[in-house]
């Protein structure tokens, strides 16, 4: 989609003295877009000029307009020497380049229907990179993307992305596609000999806009891969940048392609359909995406008749329609996208002449006789199948295959039935068409029951797919389109069927209705390769429905989603955690347009991270993250994930499930509150339905491989909650908790951190290496060994939302490991440490102290996080459990990975007096008592509409020269920044500091960076005090001092201020932007998403000492970040930006040059939100 | 050893008591000293390292923001800081609040690079941080230099290019009247009178005798032309006014009507002794206050003119042991009658009278003690 972009410079203020003599500017403006440069006129003496320039107007094409920034320079004019800059804002065009109607929806589409022209205006920052924001300017950008295009070009435009973790809130998840990652390898200016003769200031700037222009490029990369995977959005997309230095820069990114839509325009633009003659042109592909159940790729054959010129090219040939055929739904889409459309256009038509009175004769107006079928039903598919003839390139599909057509057909016209009686859906409908099933055709009895609407009800249960849609559209196109997945559910015939086509449905893999788990093991007949074997295996838990990953290809590649949050019920098992680290030398990359070298190292990671999840039986890898650490040549990379088994027919969360997985198979459709009656109805059948595994609250819990099947073995227990199925005694994991998932008393963060020091790096880039990955498995290992010690002193035994960092530096190595520790109802209560000493009597008395200190911190922790006492009991209650069933934990070789952990209790060996201090390093970091903390976006434990606004989103970067080797050392920098924190927020207590990160970096030889970010919520009152209340029976007297705190009573009534004042901030002269790193914002319910924005800034200075110093430099640019960023989402009319990540990458600082240097890279999503909460 | 500390919040909250202790110039160690003491009765989980790190940062975004607080309009159209209304007015009322003693030491200096390296001799004399002094001195300079040359009324031009409280903006006013018009304030004599009083006259004089004023009253012909000429500030005193006052010494040939006329009505309500002092110094009272009004087209008379009202009227009066209470009496009447004696002379001479009594009067009030 090529596109004319538009661009108008209205004013300037608070411009910059540059004229030092008139204490004036002769300010002008350069506006330059690919190689295009205009120019306003120069507006002379004014530190607030007012241009209101022309429109600008640049051509160009869809890959320009997503690389290229759009650049603004604010120029001072002098007569005689070179103009000086005053600075320069880069606007993204990628938010205005998403088709209208994915943001705005059906209504707005309508209207907007002759052109996408979106718009950007507002003030920006005009930022320079010597020194920083120099005043505002106002412009305003449209750009107007031309609707036709060839359909052999294939262009990412409108692919949306997300930097949220979870599904976007207000859309619905159709398919999800498969992960993307894509990387882009360039020089960097900065190392280049160029830079040696021009200015810090043009350097900088070179380098941004470089940046920035490979910012955009992997995006558009990424969008095209996601296109070709049938997605039509990106979630989870993490950008991150490497600077490799002399070998110059990656630029990577990943994400989860998805299809995505919004909700609730299903059903206004299915009421419009119902009482309307709606002709084709008024369909939106939103509603033909919702009727077809199936949403696939848009399809421009379509969208030209349908007058969408957002849609992207179809790739419309028989080849991807062939091998689409391995998830149901999706095949079904694709094949007869052009056809549901056609006979919808026709029954329609049909509809408006006759008011849906004899649809049938509608139908079979357009029958092209097709002889084989005697059925009148049967001709429908035969034309629906025709149209693809006369449509597309399609092979008609010479089917004569009654079997198939049948009950799809029945289908079709019962829902048209509906559909022409929409109003009043009864039971007994008269309009019903009757039709003839030839005894041949219907090979099941129960699928004469068919004849009779409430019939249709019921197996509607059992397939609901087809019931959902036809009571759900009412609209006879899009129950069409579900005849095809139930005419595949025969398997012979759809073999049948695909054979003479080339369509291969052999995969299919159906879950006929009563499936149960010898049904199951039938199933790996059509899957490929690695997979079938994995359905074997895990098929005692799982349901075949869970296969219909809704994968338009066959498996992806990696089975990795990059989201932490997921729908309830959509994590079936969880596997633990998985990792995958690998030391690079880094070399020069000769060749940037083929990153091989990098692409392969990736790969390899990738491979490994795969077969760890394969290894737990687990098909599906979440939460998955990827991070590098540079030093020198050596570059540490590491990819982590959970593991897990998930049921893709939960994405739709909405909905109220059945726990029958065989019921609940083709998830993903819209709901359908209407029809109450429906439902209560399919709720009862399904219960009578036998159940091939239920789905429990617990479940995830549960693990997806035998003891046996792994290599490292693990102790199991029987789950706490169900009674049934075995539960590891400790759970890892990088997501969120899953929701449903029973969690005793609150999470708090966890940390561990170890460092190791190397030997000094000196040229040899080889050895350095060797020994950093000589070390990362004994780095690995401690940093286990703190956490799960850690964890246990706490009374806990899961921890969710773990990221292990490992920051390689000059010297040493650094290892963090943060997460949220929880208690979860179905896991063992964890056993109380013993510490064991085997040194001198005195080390005895010491131990004996030191185990008394634990215990007693244990309680104490108990009680703060609220697990109750009963897990003592428990614990008593499982040992017992544990010697029934000591076939499963008794006869285990030693644990790996639980270092000392004898058969039941972990132990702490101390055996040098010197490793006392294990104990001080077990007693640290709790918050004081009116703070929650977590790593997560929300605290378990803790519900959300507890939350009572966002306070503040922060970002802490402190960096220390000296020794920090020691465990000490290094145990008590992470607590002072902890203690900090508190203290900084004190004021907005009791509040919950949530989406906790840390990072480490070594940037120098002595010098350690620690950058922590999050945000601060405030909890209601009553909910704290509640709280309080609550656990007051456990531990009176402490909490009862909480209240008595002086502190915390005299700045409540201040708190209440502020929040309210917050709303009268309104009417200042910029709108309250807020920021968060959520994906959420407490207290609103966000409405529209306006884009995801992405920015590079490059600051330097040098006059540190003249402008207060590097902490100031360090900090004004960070609001200056926060600044640009808050004046990109007014300018596209949102009111928060979520999802907000901030990376630091360069903080340098030499002080006898009174130089410093800083990079920072920040992205998230626009978005509009209103009060409100969309939490279920 | 901490190379970097830097907390940004995404929103900026401010810490009123740490602001405070900015603002009146202390320094980081004394506002970490007194910010630790006070915490640690009831949080004592902090340790002092904390506490300094917390007091750094907020003393570094306040030297951030106060770039933005020289000129307070971009703190409200900033994008960097985002904070509530309430915060901003707070930020900008402590930070252009001014210490009354520092001020009144202020007040006759010229606001020089030169007078600003004295600062800290009266940061030794009024016990206040030379930094706070300096803010103030720095603040003052810079609302003169904004608002000198602009017209209308200087009050409210300062809250609308600073943002401030009325009562505030009134007093910069003031203090900004005195400096331009360099009424000399510092004299010994003059040490008694505080500073408020002073602002009150200078405000009076500013409303009654300033040269923006006139335009309001003048008619709708008059203030085209003062338009057309230059719109006044009310910062500079009426020149034509100032020219004609000294014809008021016309009145000098009715001093017994005065003089019987008010002693007259005076009696009335005084009682006979303070009476008889009253009227014993009459004369004293009438003459300088027309001697005083002869001398005002020149501006050294100007700037002595709060001098010269003490010296001429009120120490003699106050020797004569007149009363505040008499006092405040007796002007009033003075006023009243005086109106009503003058308006049977030249009316130009009646509205001359009626202005300069107006100024003269309202100053006299305020100063009296």
């Amino acid at each position: 989609m090529p596109g004319k972009v538009k661009v108008k410079i209205i004013a300037g203020r608070n411009l910059p003295v540059m004229d030092r003599s008139g204490d004036t500017t002769d300010a002008f403006v350069e506006v330059k877009f690919g190689s295009t440069t205009f120019k306003t006129e120069v507006f002379r003496k004014s530190l607030n000029p007012f241009w209101n320039s022309e429109w600008f107007k640049f051509e160009a094409d869809d890959e320009e307009l997503q690389d290229e920034p759009l650049q603004i320079r604010i120029m001072d004019h002098d007569t005689y020497s070179a103009h000086d800059a005053i600075g320069k804002v880069f606007v993204d065009l990628n938010p205005l380049l998403v088709p209208q109607s994915s943001i705005s929806g059906v209504m707005e589409q309508s209207s907007n229907a002759t052109g996408n022209a979106t718009m950007l205006s507002g003030w920006f920052p005009v930022f320079d990179t010597m020194h920083g924001v120099r005043g505002e300017i106002s412009i305003r950008v449209k750009v107007e993307l031309f609707s036709d295009v060839s359909r052999y070009r294939q262009s990412s435009c409108g692919v949306r992305f997300f930097n949220s973790l979870s599904i976007p809130s207000g859309y619905k998840v159709y398919t999800i596609c498969g992960f993307v990652e894509e990387l882009v390898v360039n020089d960097d200016p900065e190392y280049q000999w160029i830079d040696k003769i021009r200015t810090q200031r043009s350097s900088n700037e070179a380098r941004q806009t470089l940046f920035i222009k490979l910012s955009g490029e992997v995006r558009r990369r990424i969008g095209l891969k996601a296109l070709e995977l049938g997605g039509n959005a990106v979630i989870g997309y993490k950008q991150t940048f490497d600077l490799e230095g002399e070998s110059g820069v990656v630029v990577r990114g990943i994400g989860t392609v998805m299809n995505l839509n919004r909700k609730q325009h299903f059903t206004d633009s299915l009421l419009t359909s119902a009482h309307s003659d709606m002709l084709t042109n008024t369909l939106t592909d939103d509603m033909l995406r919702s009727c077809v159940l199936t949403p696939i790729n848009v399809k421009p054959e379509l969208s030209k008749t349908l007058k969408f010129p957002h849609l992207h090219p179809l790739k419309l040939t028989l080849e991807k329609s062939a091998t689409f055929s391995k998830m149901q739904q999706k095949p079904i889409g694709t094949t007869f996208r052009s056809g549901v459309l056609n006979l919808m256009k026709k029954l329609k038509s049909g509809m408006a002449h006759k008011n849906g009175v004899g649809v049938e004769r509608e139908i079979t107006i357009p029958l092209k006789g097709v002889s084989k079928f005697s059925d009148r039903s049967l001709t429908i598919v035969e034309e629906h199948l025709s149209l693809f003839d006369s449509h597309s390139e399609f092979i008609p599909l010479n089917s004569g295959d009654e079997e198939t057509s049948d009950d799809p057909l029945f289908f079709i016209t019962s829902s048209e039935s509906e559909g022409s009686s929409m109003k009043s859906p009864s039971e007994n409908d008269p309009n019903l068409p009757l039709i003839q099933v030839e005894p041949g055709s219907a090979p099941a009895t129960d699928e004469l029951e068919f004849f009779h609407p409430s019939r249709i009800r019921k197996r509607a249960c059992t397939m609901p797919s087809l019931c959902r849609c036809d009571s759900a559209c009412g609209d006879p196109a899009c129950s069409l389109s579900l005849t095809v997945p139930n005419m595949l559910t025969n398997r012979q015939s759809s073999e049948k069927y695909g054979s003479p086509t080339n369509l291969k449905l052999v995969k299919l893999p159906v879950v006929k209705k009563k499936s149960s788990e010898s049904d199951l093991s039938m199933i790996p007949k059509g899957i490929s390769g690695s997979y079938e074997a994995h359905v074997s295996h895990i098929s005692r838990q799982i349901s075949g429905s869970q296969y219909m990953y809704g994968l338009q290809h066959e498996m992806p590649e990696y089975p990795f989603l990059t989201l932490s949050i997921y729908p309830r019920s959509f994590v079936v098992h969880i596997g633990g955690i998985v990792s995958a680290r690998s030391v690079k030398l880094l070399d020069r990359i000769t060749n940037p347009d083929e990153p091989e070298t990098r692409d392969a190292w990736w790969a390899e990671l990738r491979m490994e991270i795969r077969s760890h999840a394969r290894t737990l039986g687990c098909t599906f890898v979440l939460g998955y993250t990827e991070q590098t650490s540079i030093c020198d040549e050596v570059c540490i990379l590491s990819a982590s994930g959970t593991a897990a088994v998930v049921d893709f027919q939960q994405l739709e969360p909405q909905e109220v499930r059945t726990r029958n997985s065989s019921g609940s198979c083709f998830g993903m459709t819209s709901s359908f509150e209407k029809d109450k009656s429906f439902k209560d109805q399919r709720v009862k059948d399904s219960s009578t339905l036998p159940e091939a595994q239920e789905y429990l609250p617990c479940s995830p819990c549960h693990v997806p491989y035998a003891r046996t099947t792994i290599p490292c073995p693990v102790k199991l227990a029987r789950c706490n909650v169900c009674r049934k199925y075995k539960v590891p005694d400790v759970l890892l994991a990088t997501i969120e908790v899953p929701k449903g998932v029973s969690v005793e008393g609150k999470g708090s963060l966890i940390q561990a951190r170890v460092c190791r020091s190397k030997r000094e790096y000196r040229g040899g880039g080889d050895s350095q290496a060797k020994e950093v990955s000589d070390a990362l498995p004994f780095l690995e290992y401690e940093l286990h060994r703190q956490l799960l010690a850690k964890l246990r002193v706490r009374g806990m035994n899961a921890i969710f939302g773990l990221n292990v960092a490992v920051s390689i530096g000059d010297k040493q190595l650094i290892g963090v490991a943060t997460g949220t520790a929880l208690y979860l109802s179905s896991l063992p209560p964890s056993r109380p440490p013993t510490l064991s000493g085997t040194g001198s009597k005195e080390d005895q008395l010491k131990v004996a102290q030191l185990s008394k200190k634990l215990m007693e911190y244990l309680i104490e922790s108990r009680e703060f996080y609220g697990i109750e006492d009963s897990t003592v009991k428990n614990l008593q209650e499982n040992g017992e459990d544990d010697s029934d069933h000591s076939d499963l934990s008794d006869d285990e070789i030693p644990d790996l990975f639980i270092p000392g952990d004898a058969k039941d209790t972990c132990v702490l060996e101390i055996d040098d007096p010197s490793e006392l201090d294990i104990a001080s390093i077990l007693a640290d970091g709790r918050p004081p008592r009116t703070f929650y903390s977590c790593t997560t976006e929300k605290l378990p434990g803790l519900n959300w509409s507890r939350l009572e606004s966002n306070y503040l989103s922060f970002t802490r970067v402190w960096q220390g020269r000296g020794a920090y080797s020691s465990q000490k050392q290094l145990d008590g920098c992470f607590n002072t920044l902890l203690q900090g924190l508190y203290f900084q927020l004190r004021k907005a207590s009791p509040c919950l500091i949530s989406g906790l990160k840390f990072s480490v970096d070594l940037p120098d030889e002595e010098i350690i960076q620690v950058t922590i970010s999050g945000t601060a919520s405030k909890l209601k009152e009553a909910s704290f005090g509640q709280e309080a209340n609550e656990n007051k029976n456990i531990d009176g007297p402490l909490m009862f001092k909480l209240d008595e705190d002086p502190h915390f009573r005299e700045k409540k009534p201040q708190a209440k201020m502020e929040s309210h004042s917050k709303i009268e901030a309104a009417h200042s002269d910029h709108p309250v932007i807020e920021i968060t790193p959520l994906s959420q914002v407490p207290g609103s319910r966000i409405d529209k998403y306006l884009g995801n924005l992405n920015f590079f800034f490059i600051r330097e200075s040098t006059s540190i000492r003249e402008c207060g110093g590097f902490s100031t430099l360090v900090a004004s640019f960070i609001s200056e970040v926060f600044a640009i960023a808050r004046a990109h989402v007014a300018a596209l009319g949102g009111n928060a930006m979520v999802s907000f990540t901030m990376s630091q990458y360069v903080l340098e600082h030499n002080s006898h040059k009174n130089q410093g240097q800083c990079l920072i890279n920040a992205s998230g999503d626009a978005v509009f939100l209103s009060d409100g909460s969309n939490e279920e | 050893m901490t190379e970097l500390d830097v907390f940004v919040g995404s929103t900026f909250v401010m810490d009123e008591e740490i602001f405070q202790l900015w603002v009146d110039g202390h320094s980081v160690e004394t506002a970490t000293h007194i910010l630790f003491r006070r915490l640690k009765d009831f949080s004592p989980d902090y340790s002092k390292e904390v506490v300094l790190s917390y007091v750094l940062g907020q003393y570094r975004t306040y030297e951030m923001l106060e770039k933005l607080l020289w000129t307070p309009k971009k703190l409200v159209t900033q994008w960097a800081y985002q904070m509530t209304e309430q915060t901003k007015q707070c930020l900008i009322h402590k930070y252009y609040d001014l210490n009354l003693p520092v001020v009144r030491e202020i007040l006759n200096k010229k606001y020089s690079s030169r007078s600003r390296k004295d600062l800290d001799e009266i940061s030794e004399k009024t016990n206040v941080n030379l930094k706070s002094c300096r803010r103030q001195f720095d603040n003052l300079r810079r609302i003169q230099k904004c608002v000198e040359e602009l017209p209308g009324n200087t009050s409210d031009n300062i809250k609308n290019h600073f943002l401030l409280s009325d009562i505030l903006a009134n007093i910069y006013a003031a203090i900004t009247f005195i400096s331009v018009n360099r009424l000399e304030v510092s004299k010994r004599r003059l040490q008694c009178v505080s500073s408020q009083v002073l602002f009150n006259c200078a405000q009076g004089l500013m409303k009654h005798w300033g040269a923006g004023e006139m335009s309001k009253d003048a008619s709708e012909k008059n203030r085209m032309e003062i338009l057309e000429k230059e719109a006044d500030s009310d910062i500079d005193l009426d020149r034509d006014f100032l020219a004609d006052v000294c014809e008021i010494k016309l009145i000098t040939e009715r001093e017994k009507e005065f003089r019987t006329s008010v002693c007259a009505k005076v009696h009335k309500i005084i009682p006979e002794k303070p009476y008889q002092e009253i009227e014993s110094s009459f004369k004293i009272f009438f003459k300088s206050s027309v001697s005083i009004s002869s001398g005002l087209h020149r501006s050294r008379e100007i700037k002595s003119f709060f001098v010269d009202l003490t010296e001429k009227i009120i120490e003699p009066l106050k020797q004569a042991k007149w009363s505040k209470k008499d006092f405040l009496i007796f002007i009033e009447t003075y006023d009243d009658i005086g109106a009503h004696i003058v308006s049977r002379l030249d009316s130009r001479i009646c509205e001359t009278w009626k202005r300069y009594n107006k100024g003269i009067m309202l100053c006299l009030g305020f100063m009296y003690l």
